[in-house]
Formats: structure tokens, C-alpha cells, sequence
């Protein structure tokens, strides 16, 4: 790496991990001290909380793998579960940071390669990749090694195995991305970006279906099951035959320092070295061609578009502004425009909570033996509690992970001032940023309740208690998500990706949804050991999500004015 | 038409006073300029007034309405213009005035004719279904001038408002501030053009580290600097270190 790659490379790191921030805010002005220590503790209690629960599940996946001969099982699950979940995710944040931050109007002028910039960029995503493959990869490995003892080449091994994993996902996502952007026009940039992402995601799902599927035909799948649990690595390559790179991986680990482990990882080392060397080139290539020609477009059509304006506009001049409609209507059509036609909120804010039921689902729609195997679930009627249950934690859930509540006030940014200056209260501006939150989460829960009635066919009290608890205690946790916004928002950034991105405000609906899934599960075993009516959980908790939601809504409502008015641009 | 009366903020973190006991007055049908060196104050006074900035004490009436009791009707009141047109780029100009319109509630014929007016004075009009991000700066100057006036506001508050304006915009906002003080209203605006203020205004403030230190027309401003120069000369002098 040259000096001027490093240079770039240092000043990427340094801004999107606000290294800078931190050390002058922190270090020298000594100010806001408790935010590090919230960020350790918060950081800290995911880790606990997340981690030993992926460990207890490694452990587990381990030893059902030790019992038939794999003990790398759980190994192979995490490290495709890391790769997969580094090729969806990686898709959104390497288009955001290629494509759409701020920071190119100031480094395209720079006399540097358009491959250095990609690559500085591809590294920068790749190190919070780590945050993600770490969650998922990390307890596998000491889960691992809780049964089979390591060497200390094999834990050496295993970080340089943990360092590469997320690499070649990571490129194949950008190199769709670049491929993608070097298509698309300025002009409808933001519709074509979505569908593209559509068929790249179905692309995914396609090959997950089309790899994943076992045999239908009853005698094959006995000899193909018994294949697969006497054959060496049987059930590893199952699972990791839809990305053969998660199989080297493991093997580099498992086999070290055997022929296979070296071979494995020579070809993990070499994938990665291939994907940085092709991306490279690639950028050079492509995307100045996706980032530039498209400006080029972008200044004759408007032209056009003028001239097709002044062509029909002017004798109806009423075209000049619209037809009025009350004040809370233009504040939600605000939101949804401003919402929806920047593609890194998108991405954020309403994307995952509506891909994630979309996930949940299709394995029920395309996989037969998943559906008979529920409906068999389905003939205990006492399991439809708990699934009602599961249905209202994942419609809390999807309202957390949907962040347009707790990151309505930090997305203004520098153009707070126009909400400020308008003659209509904070309340009205706050009620119209819930509507608009509320509307999505509601799209999405449509879907999902849904498939819950036709797939568990269960009985009506059930199917309202999951949707009820799911809603309302959805709501509170919107509720709560805007008046922490209100409270500490993130206002002063360049880059669209940061108040949704960087903002830890969007980390505590997360914290809502956890503690009600606690409540509920202490609440159903108190209830099931009391011996009373399981129906009472539903009425218990919705008491709780109702409290808390009138009681949140209320306050934000009566101090909405005076936070508002507190909020300085 | 604007009252301002010991009004004094301090930035948190920040030692000295950014505004410290300002008072003055912009009466109705009146372009009052608002002048001083980079960093007196200017900004925060105009921010305070449009209920940007809390101020730390003092009182501001905006057409007898106290912005601070009453925010909404004293916001109802004013048009604004801010230093950066810093405005949604993701909706199209004729979005931006519809929303305008609708949050200040201005009634269906009353905005059409304002905009048709307004954005054909500018010849804004051929470009008003683009997205805002694809506007100059001069562009989304004349935008946020039109959505500013779009209420027929009694109070005009503009920060900087020539920064980026061709010759041919820039008179004809002059114009325009002129044309709503004949009309009955009042414009408030700062401004680093000495010349424009001197031609335009019908009186000059200027501050200079958050405290006034001149105010009046012309020629009382001529008085107090005890010369007969301009009002560069005059303005040079007063904020002298």
C-alpha cells in the first residue's frame, strides 16, 4: 500500500469511526465523558446477552456434530451464516458508501486512482463487517474448541480465517453494486436502485432454494441423510455447499496443519488477495463511469423536463403548487418523500422491516416439509400460546429494527430549521413522524399475521392476543424510539448514512423489545406454573404494552412542544 | 413590527456572550439592515427572533406577538430566509411550496397566484418540477425566497440574502424587499454589501461582539460617527479593533 492509499484509507477510517470526533470531544474538551461509558456498557451487555447465547447454541451444534463424527458442524454453520449475512447486509452499506455519501464530491477531485478510493471504501465497510462476523463467528470457534483442543497454529489459523471470512462476500456484493450503479441513470437512480437490490436479493434466495432443497423422493432421502451422517464432513458440506468459501475456511481450521487445512487455507488467503486485486481493477474501470456519467445525465435531463414543464405548465399555471390539504397531511407526505427517495434511509429504516418477514416466511412457502412440520406442531393446541407469543415478539421486534421513529429528529439535519420555523407545534410535527412510522410497521405486520393464521390455522383469541401484544407494545417502542431522538438527536451531519448509521438512538427500541420479550417469557412460565389460564398472558402483557405506550405517548404529547422548541440549529 | 429588547445568548461551551443585551426596533413598512463583522452576533439575533435560537433572556415581539409565549402565531407572522438555502433536496419545488403552503394553511387561489408571481418574476418556473437537489444555489436562494413569501408574511427576516445571486436576481429582490414594505410590511436583513445596505435601508444596525453599537438612518449614523464618509468608512471606524 502506497502513501497516498494509506492517506486515503486513514482519513476514511478515521471519519466513518469518528476517531477524530471521539479524541477532540473525549479527550481534549473532556466533554459528554458518560457517552464512551454507555457505549462500553450498551456494547458490553450485547455482547453477554448475544454472545453466550450464540456460544450456548455453537455448544450444542458441536456436540450434535461430535456425536456423528464432525465436531466442525457448528464451525461450518457460522462461518456460512457469517458469509451470508455479510453478502445481504454488505449489498446496502457498500452501494450507501460507494454511491451515495457525501464525502465523493471531496475525493473525486483528488489525483488518486477511482480503484484507491473503492478500495478505502470496501476496507472501511469490511472493518464493521467484523462487528457482525464476530457475533456469529467467534463464540462458534470457542465452542469448538470447548470440545476439540487447539493448537496454537489452529487458534493463529482461525483469526486470519475470522479476518478474511467476510472479504469475498463482501467484494461479490460490491461488484454487483458496482455493476449495478455503472447501469443506472441519475435520473430514476433511486427506483432502479431498489429494483436492482430486489433481484439481487432474489437472486440469493433463488440460489438458497435451488442448493437447499433435499430430495423429495422418500428412499433417496433416507440414503442421502445416511450419506451425510457416516461420510466425513457430510453435514459440513451441507451446509456449506451454497458457499464452498465457508468449507475452506472451516477446513483451514479443522485440518491444520494437515495438507487439507494448509490447501484450505491457501485458498481462503488467495480468495481474499483475488477479490481485493479484481475489485480494484474493477474500480477502475467502473466506477467513475457509474459515479460521473450519471451527473452527465443528470444536466441535460432536467432540461427536458423543463421544457416539457413550461411546454404544458404555464397555461395551467395551478401546477405551480399544489392543492392544499391540512397541515398533519403535508407533514407526513414530508416525511414519506424525504423518507423514501433517499435510498440509504430506505435501506435503514424500512427495508429490514420488511425483508425480515419476507425471510421468515419464504421458508414455509417453499419448503413442504417445513409446513407439514409445523401443522404437526400445530395439533398441540398448547404450543399456540407460545407461538403467539413468538408472533408478538417478532411484530415488536420488526417495529425496532424499523428506526424511522428513533431517528425522525437526527434525519432533519441542518434543514431543522425549516421544521422550526413553520407555524405548526412539535406535537403536530411529532404525531405526523409517528403516523408515518406506524404506517410502515403495519404494512409489514399485514404479511406476517397472515402467514401466522394460514400456517398455524390457530384459534381466533390467539392469533388477536400475538397481534395485540405485538402492536401495541410495537408502538410504545416507536414511541419511546422518538423521544429519545427528541431528547439527544444527532443533527449536525454530511453524510445521509450517519444519523441512521451512527446514531445510538436507534439501539434503544432494541432494548424496549428485550425487556418485553423478558416480561413475556417470566410472565408465561410464572402463569403456566401458577397453573392459571394461558390466555392471562395475553391480558397481562397487554396491560403492560398498553401502560407503557399511553403512559410514553402521553408524555411525549405533553413536553413535545418544550423539547422541540429546546432542539438548537 | 419587530420589538427586540435585552436579548443575550450564550452558546453552551462557549466563554463570551454571542449576543449580549441587544436591543433595537424595525418599524412597520421599514428595511431595517442588520450589519456587523463575521461572528458579532448577527446570526443569532436573526436565529432567536425566527425561534432557531432560545435566547437566554430579554423578549422579542414580532407584530405585538411574544415569540417565545406564542411561537406559532408569532412564526405565522414571518417569512425566512436563512444564510445556506439549506432545503429538502429530495422533493421537488413544487413539493417545497406545497408543503409551505399548507403548514402556513394558505388558502388554494391565494398560492397559486402568489407562486405564479413569485416564481415567474425569478423564472423559476419552467424548473419547478425538478428535485431540489438539482438547483444552483442561486436557484434554491430564489425558492426559499419564494416559499418565505408565500404567506404574505408582515415580518421578512433574510440572513445574507444577495450570497449567490446573479446581478439580474439580486435586483430584483431588492425590488421585491422594497415592494413589501410599500405593501405594509418590514424586512429585516443582515448583510456584509455595505453598499446595498447604504442604498436600500431605512436603517442600519450594527453589532459587533454580540452588543449594538450604532443604529439609525444614514444620516444619524453619519452623526454619531461624527463623518460625512460612507458607510463602509462609517462602519469601519465603529468596529475598529
Amino acid at each position: 500500500m502506497n502513501q497516498q492509499s494509506w492517506a486515503v484509507l486513514k482519513a476514511m477510517v478515521n471519519s466513518s469511526f469518528g476517531v477524530s470526533v471521539a479524541r477532540w470531544r473525549y479527550l481534549r474538551r473532556r466533554e459528554r465523558l458518560w457517552e464512551p461509558a454507555l457505549v462500553v456498557f450498551g456494547i458490553g451487555t450485547a455482547v453477554a446477552f448475544f454472545g453466550y447465547g450464540i456460544y450456548r447454541l455453537a455448544l450444542a451444534i458441536t456436540g450434535v456434530g461430535l456425536v456423528v463424527g464432525q465436531p466442525e458442524l457448528g464451525l461450518g454453520m457460522a462461518a456460512v451464516i457469517s458469509q451470508m449475512l455479510v453478502l445481504l447486509m454488505g449489498f446496502f452499506l457498500v452501494v450507501s458508501a460507494f454511491f451515495f455519501a457525501r464525502d465523493l464530491t471531496m475525493l473525486v477531485p483528488l489525483p488518486v486512482r477511482p480503484g484507491t478510493i473503492i478500495t478505502a471504501k470496501f476496507v472501511t465497510v469490511l472493518l464493521w463487517q467484523y462487528i457482525t462476523v464476530a457475533f456469529v463467528f467467534v463464540p462458534a470457534v470457542l465452542a469448538y474448541m470447548a470440545h476439540v483442543p487447539l493448537t496454537l497454529g489452529q487458534v493463529l489459523v482461525a483469526v486470519v480465517v475470522f479476518l478474511l471470512i467476510p472479504v469475498l462476500p463482501l467484494a461479490i456484493s460490491a461488484a454487483f453494486a458496482l455493476l449495478l450503479m455503472r447501469g443506472l441513470s441519475r435520473r430514476h437512480r433511486d427506483v432502479m436502485f431498489y429494483a436492482g437490490s430486489l433481484i439481487f436479493l432474489g437472486l440469493i434466495l433463488a440460489s438458497q432454494v435451488f442448493t437447499g432443497g433435499l430430495p423429495s423422493d422418500p428412499a433417496d432421502l433416507q440414503r442421502y441423510l445416511e450419506e451425510l451422517i457416516s461420510g466425513r464432513l457430510g453435514l459440513v458440506q451441507l451446509m456449506t455447499r451454497r458457499f464452498p468459501p465457508a468449507l475452506w475456511g472451516t477446513l483451514a481450521v479443522h485440518s491444520f496443519p494437515a495438507w487439507e487445512g494448509l490447501r484450505n487455507l491457501a485458498y481462503t488467503i488467495g480468495s481474499a488477495g483475488a477479490a481485493f486485486w479484481a475489485l480494484g481493477l474493477m474500480g477502475n474501470r467502473l466506477f467513475y463511469r457509474g459515479l460521473i456519467g450519471s451527473d452527465e445525465a443528470a444536466g441535460r435531463r432536467p432540461a427536458m423536463r423543463r421544457r416539457a414543464w413550461r411546454a404544458q405548465g404555464e397555461a395551467a399555471a395551478g401546477a405551480l403548487v399544489g392543492r392544499p390539504s391540512t397541515a398533519l397531511a403535508a407533514l407526513v407526505r414530508r416525511e414519506w418523500s424525504l423518507l423514501s427517495r433517499t435510498p440509504v434511509w430506505m435501506l435503514n429504516n424500512v427495508l429490514p422491516g420488511l425483508l425480515m418477514p419476507l425471510f421468515m416466511l419464504l421458508p414455509f412457502a417453499l419448503q413442504s416439509e417445513l409446513r407439514e412440520m409445523v401443522a404437526q406442531l400445530a395439533n398441540n393446541p398448547e404450543l399456540y400460546t407460545v407461538a403467539a407469543l413468538a408472533l408478538a415478539a417478532f411484530l415488536g421486534f420488526v417495529s425496532s429494527v424499523t428506526g424511522i421513529a428513533p431517528t425522525a429528529i437526527s434525519r432533519e439535519g441542518g434543514r431543522l430549521w425549516i421544521s422550526r420555523v413553520i407555524p405548526q407545534s412539535g406535537a403536530a410535527q411529532l404525531q405526523a413522524k409517528l403516523v408515518l412510522s406506524v404506517a410502515v410497521v403495519a404494512v409489514t405486520a399485514v404479511p406476517t399475521v397472515a402467514a401466522f393464521a394460514v400456517i398455524l390455522k390457530p384459534p381466533l383469541v390467539h392469533l388477536l392476543g400475538g397481534t395485540l401484544v405485538g402492536l401495541v407494545s410495537g408502538f410504545s417502542v416507536m414511541v419511546i424510539g422518538l423521544r429519545t431522538d427528541l431528547s439527544r438527536p444527532m443533527l449536525r451531519w454530511q453524510d445521509p448514512q450517519e444519523p441512521v448509521k451512527r446514531n445510538l438512538n436507534a439501539l434503544v427500541p432494541l432494548g424496549v423489545v428485550m425487556a418485553y420479550v423478558a416480561l413475556g417469557a417470566i410472565s408465561y412460565t410464572g402463569l403456566d406454573r401458577l397453573g392459571a389460564p394461558g390466555l392471562l398472558v395475553y391480558a397481562l402483557l397487554l396491560a403492560a404494552a398498553a401502560t407503557v405506550a399511553t403512559v410514553s405517548y402521553r408524555h411525549l404529547m405533553n413536553r413535545a412542544d418544550e423539547l422541540f422548541g429546546r432542539l438548537e440549529v | 413590527m419587530l420589538s427586540i429588547s435585552g436579548l443575550t445568548k450564550t452558546y453552551r461551551g462557549a466563554g463570551a456572550k454571542a449576543v449580549d443585551d441587544v436591543h433595537l426596533e424595525v418599524r412597520p413598512g421599514e428595511i431595517f439592515g442588520f450589519l456587523g463583522p463575521n461572528g458579532a452576533g448577527k446570526t443569532t439575533t436573526l436565529k432567536a427572533v425566527v425561534g432557531l435560537l432560545r435566547p437566554d433572556a430579554g423578549r422579542i415581539l414580532v407584530d405585538g406577538v411574544d415569540a417565545w409565549a406564542s411561537p406559532l402565531e408569532a412564526k405565522r407572522r414571518i417569512g425566512f430566509v436563512p444564510d445556506t438555502p439549506d432545503l429538502y433536496e429530495k422533493l421537488t419545488g413544487q413539493e417545497y411550496l406545497t408543503f409551505i403552503a399548507d403548514v402556513f394553511e394558505v388558502p388554494a387561489r391565494e398560492r397559486t397566484e402568489r407562486a405564479r408571481e413569485l416564481l415567474g418574476m425569478f423564472a423559476l418556473d419552467g424548473a419547478i418540477g425538478d428535485l431540489v437537489q438539482s438547483y444552483s444555489h442561486g436557484m434554491k436562494q430564489k425558492l426559499a425566497v419564494t416559499a418565505a413569501l408565500l404567506h404574505q408574511p408582515r415580518l421578512l427576516i433574510l440572513d445574507e440574502p444577495m450570497t449567490g445571486l446573479d446581478p439580474r436576481s439580486s435586483h430584483l429582490f431588492k425590488e421585491l424587499m422594497r415592494r413589501h414594505c410599500d405593501e405594509g410590511g418590514s424586512v429585516f436583513f443582515s448583510t456584509h454589501i455595505l453598499d446595498v445596505a447604504e442604498r436600500l435601508c431605512d436603517r442600519i444596525g450594527i453589532i459587533n461582539r454580540g452588543r449594538m453599537i450604532a443604529v439609525g438612518t444614514m444620516d444619524e449614523l453619519r452623526r454619531q460617527a461624527a463623518s460625512e464618509s460612507t458607510l463602509e468608512t462609517i462602519f469601519l471606524e465603529l468596529t475598529k479593533e
